[in-house]
C-alpha cells in the first residue's frame, strides 16, 4: 500500500467525461453512459469521489478523510488509496500522473 | 373575557384571532362586541360554537424542560466574508480571516448525532452561517460528509441549510445544490439595487455572479430562497422584484425583509422603508409571486403553529462560533452584551468535548416567554417579539416600523387564510386602514361601541 500511496501522491483524478453522478441520501450513485455501468458508492468511498472529483490534492484529501472517517493518517491513506485505484480500474475516474 | 383572544379592527369588522384555540373568524362589531364581552349565545346561534371553543382554556406552547434538545446545530464556519456589504453590521469585511477548526466542526457534528439520537429525532439538522461560510470550504466538505456517514449509519435523515452571497465557483456551486437541501441566496432584487447595497470591492458589484450562481440552484435538488433586503430604496418595486426573480430563476421561497440599521447603513445612506410601505408593497408582491406558485416569506408572518420565540434562540439550538463559542443566535457576541443579553451556552473544551451550561439552556427557554410590551398584541403567538437582540431585548421599546409591518401583514395573511383575498387587497392599499389597525395598543380589550 505504501508503494500505492507513493504513487497516488503525485497522481491526480477526474471524472471520466462520460460518467455523471447522483447524490443520494447515504451515498452517491455514479452513471457510466460510455460503458452502460452504474455503481452505487457508500461511505467513505461517496466522500473520497467528491473530493477527487472537486479536485482536492492527495494529501488534503487524505487529511480530510481522517477527519469525515475519524481514522488516523494510515488507514485514510488506505481508504483513499483503495477507493482511488478501483474506481479508475473501472473507468468512473481518469488517472493523470 | 377569553385570554389570548384579539380583536382586529378591519375597516368596519374586526378580525377575530384565538392562536392557541386555533380559532380565526371574520365578524362584525355586534359579535366582536358580544363574544369580548362574555355575552352567552342560545344554542344553534352562529357565534355559539366559535364561544364555546373559546371558553376552553387554551394552554400556551409548553416551555422546553429536560435535557437539552438542540433544535439545530449552527456551524458559523467563519466571520469573513468575500463581500463588503454596504449595510452589514456583522463587520465581516474587516473580520479576521480564521476559521472554525475541523476537530471543532467534527466535534459538535458528533455531539449533534448524539444529541438527535437521544431526543429520538429523524432527521440530522445542521446549518452553516457566516461571515460568508462557504469560504471555509474544507470545513463544509468535511461536516457534510462526516454528518451524511453518521446519520447513515444511525438511520437519521441528513438536513443542511445555508444562508450565503452566492460568490463561489459552479464547481462548489454545484456542491452545496447538491448536497443541500435549502439555500437561502442573498439576493436585493434588481441590479441597480444588489450592486449598490452588495458590492465586491468599491467599483464591482456582484449581481453578475450571484445571478449566475442563483441559475445553477435553480437547476438542482436543493431548495433555493431567494432573500432580499427591502430598503427605502426597493421597496415600491418588491412586485416587479419579485415577478422577476420567478421568471429568471426557479426559487422556492422569496423572502423580504427589511433593512436592520447600523452605523454602516446609514453611513452609505442605506435606510429601512416606511413600513406601511413595506406591508403594502409586500402583500402584493405576495400575490404577485403566489401566481408562479411560489411561496413568500416575511420572518415576523403569521404561523399556525403558535411559538414563543421566531428564530433559534430558546430553542436549544447549538450556534458554534468560529472560536468554539457555544450559543444561541448567530449574531455577534458583542451586539447581544450591549442589549444586556447572554446568549452563551458553553464552549468547546480543549479535548473537542461540547461544555453545555444548562442553566443557561433553562435560563434562554424562559427568557423568550417573557416579553411584556407584546402581552397584548395579536402577534405575540407568532412575531414572538421578534429578534430578542434587535428588537424585544430586555427593556426594549418595541420598535414601531417593525410592529406596525409585522400587525399589517399578520392581519392580511389571517384573512387570505379566511379567503378574505379581496379585503387583504384592501387592507394593505389603504393607510388609514393599516393605521386603524397596527397602532392600537391593546387587542384584548372590550371592543368600544362605535
Amino acid at each position: 500500500m505504501l508503494n500505492h500511496s507513493r504513487q497516488n501522491r503525485n497522481a491526480s483524478y477526474s471524472c471520466h467525461p462520460k460518467v455523471r453522478w447522483v447524490v443520494e441520501i447515504d451515498g452517491v450513485l455514479l452513471i457510466h453512459h460510455e460503458l452502460e455501468k452504474k455503481k452505487k458508492l457508500g461511505y467513505p468511498e461517496a466522500a473520497v469521489w467528491d473530493l477527487a472529483t472537486q479536485g482536492f490534492a492527495y494529501a488534503r484529501m487524505v487529511d480530510l478523510i481522517t477527519r469525515i472517517a475519524s481514522v488516523g493518517f494510515r488507514e485514510a491513506e488506505n481508504i483513499v488509496n483503495g477507493c482511488l485505484e478501483s474506481l479508475a480500474e473501472q473507468g468512473f475516474l481518469q488517472k493523470t500522473e | 373575557m377569553f385570554d389570548n383572544v384579539f380583536f382586529i379592527p378591519v375597516f368596519d369588522k374586526f378580525i377575530l384571532h384565538a392562536p392557541l384555540h386555533g380559532v380565526t373568524a371574520l365578524v362584525n362589531e355586534k359579535a366582536a362586541q358580544e363574544l369580548a364581552g362574555g355575552r352567552t349565545f342560545a344554542k344553534g346561534s352562529p357565534l355559539y360554537e366559535i364561544n364555546k371553543e373559546l371558553s376552553v382554556p387554551a394552554a400556551a406552547p409548553p416551555v422546553r424542560e429536560g435535557p437539552p434538545e438542540a433544535f439545530f446545530l449552527g456551524l458559523v464556519t467563519t466571520r469573513n466574508c468575500n463581500l463588503s456589504c454596504a449595510y452589514c453590521g456583522f463587520g465581516a469585511s474587516a473580520a479576521p480571516k480564521s476559521a472554525m477548526t475541523l476537530d471543532q466542526a467534527v466535534a459538535a457534528v458528533d455531539w449533534m448525532v448524539e444529541n438527535s439520537l437521544q431526543a429520538g429525532k429523524r432527521e440530522l439538522n445542521i446549518h452553516f452561517f457566516g461571515g460568508e461560510p462557504f469560504l471555509a470550504w474544507d470545513l463544509v466538505e468535511v461536516v457534510v460528509h462526516k454528518a451524511r456517514w453518521e446519520a447513515a449509519k444511525h438511520g437519521l435523515v441528513p438536513h443542511f441549510e445555508t444562508s450565503t452571497n452566492g460568490i463561489l465557483p459552479e464547481k462548489r456551486a454545484r456542491f452545496v445544490g447538491d448536497y443541500f437541501d435549502v439555500v437561502v441566496l442573498s439576493l436585493d432584487g434588481f441590479r441597480e439595487y444588489h450592486d449598490r447595497n452588495r458590492a465586491m470591492t468599491a467599483d464591482r458589484g456582484s449581481f453578475e455572479w450571484v445571478c449566475e450562481t442563483a441559475r445553477i440552484w435553480s437547476e438542482m435538488p436543493a431548495k433555493l430562497c431567494l432573500r432580499t433586503c427591502v430598503t427605502a430604496d426597493s421597496v415600491s418595486h418588491l412586485e416587479d422584484i419579485g415577478r422577476w426573480y420567478c421568471e429568471a430563476f426557479k426559487p422556492d421561497t422569496v423572502n423580504f425583509d427589511t433593512l436592520q440599521t447600523w452605523p454602516e447603513s446609514m453611513a452609505a445612506g442605506l435606510f429601512p422603508p416606511d413600513p406601511y410601505e413595506f406591508a403594502s408593497h409586500f402583500v402584493k408582491a405576495r400575490k404577485a409571486i403566489r401566481a408562479y406558485g411560489v411561496e413568500t416569506v416575511y420572518a415576523a408572518d403569521y404561523t399556525p403553529e403558535p411559538r414563543h420565540s421566531f428564530c433559534p434562540v430558546g430553542k436549544d439550538t447549538i450556534i458554534v462560533t468560529p472560536n468554539g463559542r457555544l450559543n444561541n443566535c448567530y449574531l455577534l457576541e458583542k451586539d447581544w452584551q450591549v442589549r444586556g443579553l447572554d446568549l452563551n451556552l458553553g464552549a468547546i473544551n480543549n479535548n473537542q468535548e461540547l461544555e453545555i451550561n444548562r442553566d443557561a439552556v433553562n435560563r434562554l427557554r424562559k427568557h423568550v416567554t417573557l416579553k411584556p410590551s407584546c402581552e397584548s398584541c395579536f402577534c405575540k403567538w407568532s412575531c414572538a417579539g421578534g429578534c430578542h437582540v434587535n428588537h424585544s431585548y430586555p427593556n426594549a421599546v418595541l420598535d414601531a416600523d417593525f410592529c406596525i409591518q409585522s400587525r399589517v401583514i399578520t392581519a392580511c395573511s389571517l384573512l387570505e387564510e379566511l379567503g378574505e383575498l379581496e379585503m387583504a387587497e384592501s387592507l394593505a392599499a389603504g393607510r388609514p386602514a393599516m393605521e386603524a389597525l397596527s397602532t392600537r395598543i391593546n387587542y384584548c380589550e372590550q371592543i368600544p361601541v362605535c
